[in-house]
């Protein structure tokens, strides 16, 4: 804590040697919540870019009523959840707009998203899991993505995104609930059809 | 699915680009005004905006001022029928 204190001291002095410190500590947190939630590296850089201006320009604000992990998590989410609303409603309009051919462009899902920090052997089953997330409710993804994919503490989670610790659990439960839910259907799917395909050639 | 629950396990944190703290200076700067930054284009459209008030002003003043004047002579021409017409030499006020 008083390390913090005395880092954003200097910060707050103009000092750039300070503020590639900052960077330095905590560019991959803020790059690794927004590249799961977004699941593109682009994206995510530029979320990174956006989180620390508004640091850089709000941190002499910063009172110490949470640690500076969690504010700064807590700028990346709102960030994060502003960019999201944006692309789902986009998105939304471009499928109405293309119902009533006033467009010719298609929104396409984004391919399927590899994770860099994924293991090898794990990276098939990632896909899919990271692909069933993007279809939760934003709240609900965050909730994953801040419990499971960076590891923070239901309280830490549950401060960063101003609620309440059984509020936080209640997403955990239902994003859960939802995942399995998906999983459960994109199984039965691609089972039916593999094995559709296997007794058509057994025929043949 | 408890394999594609449990995928993550493990997950390491990927990096983001190296020049990706440059850009952000870069972009730290563009928002910064220089010491010596004069807005010079706002400074021209404020001067302009200011001109034609100015110009708006000064032409409702000339407008008004030529306005007055033939309400005065017709005050006055009003009055002169009025003396003849009441048969008196007492101003007659219309205001």
């Amino acid at each position: 804590m008083q390390h913090d204190e005395h880092l954003i001291a200097r910060v707050i002095t103009g000092e750039e040697a300070a503020f590639r410190e900052l960077y330095g500590v905590f560019s991959k947190n803020v790059y690794n919540t927004a590249l799961s939630l977004l699941q593109h590296q682009e994206e995510a850089e530029d979320i990174t870019q956006e989180v620390f201006i508004e640091i850089h320009r709000s941190l002499k604000t910063f009172t110490f009523q949470s640690s500076l992990q969690t504010w700064i998590y807590s700028i990346t989410v709102h960030t994060c959840y502003a960019h999201l609303k944006k692309q789902r409603s986009q998105k939304r309009f471009a499928f109405i707009t293309s119902l009533f051919g006033l467009s010719d462009k298609l929104e396409h899902d984004k391919p399927h998203f590899e994770h860099p920090g994924v293991v090898l052997e794990n990276k098939e089953h990632a896909s899919v899991l990271f692909k069933a997330l993007s279809k939760l409710p934003i709240p609900q993804q965050t909730a994953f993505t801040l419990v499971k994919i960076e590891g923070l503490s239901y309280r830490e989670a549950a401060q960063v995104m101003s609620v309440t610790e059984s509020a936080l659990e209640s997403l955990m439960s239902r994003a859960l609930k939802n995942l399995r839910s998906w999983l459960s259907e994109y199984y039965k799917i691609n089972f039916d059809t593999g094995a559709g395909n296997l007794s058509f050639w057994l025929l043949m | 699915m408890e394999a594609v629950l449990n995928s993550i396990d493990g997950i390491k944190q990927a990096e983001p680009s190296p020049f990706l703290f440059g850009k952000l200076m870069y972009r730290i700067a563009q928002q910064v005004p220089s010491i010596n930054y004069y807005p010079t284009r706002i400074l021209v459209r404020y001067a302009l905006a200011l001109l034609l008030l100015a110009g708006i002003n000064i032409g409702s003043v000339i407008a008004v001022k030529q306005y007055k004047t033939p309400v005065a002579e017709e005050q006055t021409g009003i009055n002169h029928l009025a003396k003849e017409y009441f048969n008196t030499n007492q101003d007659i006020l219309w205001y």
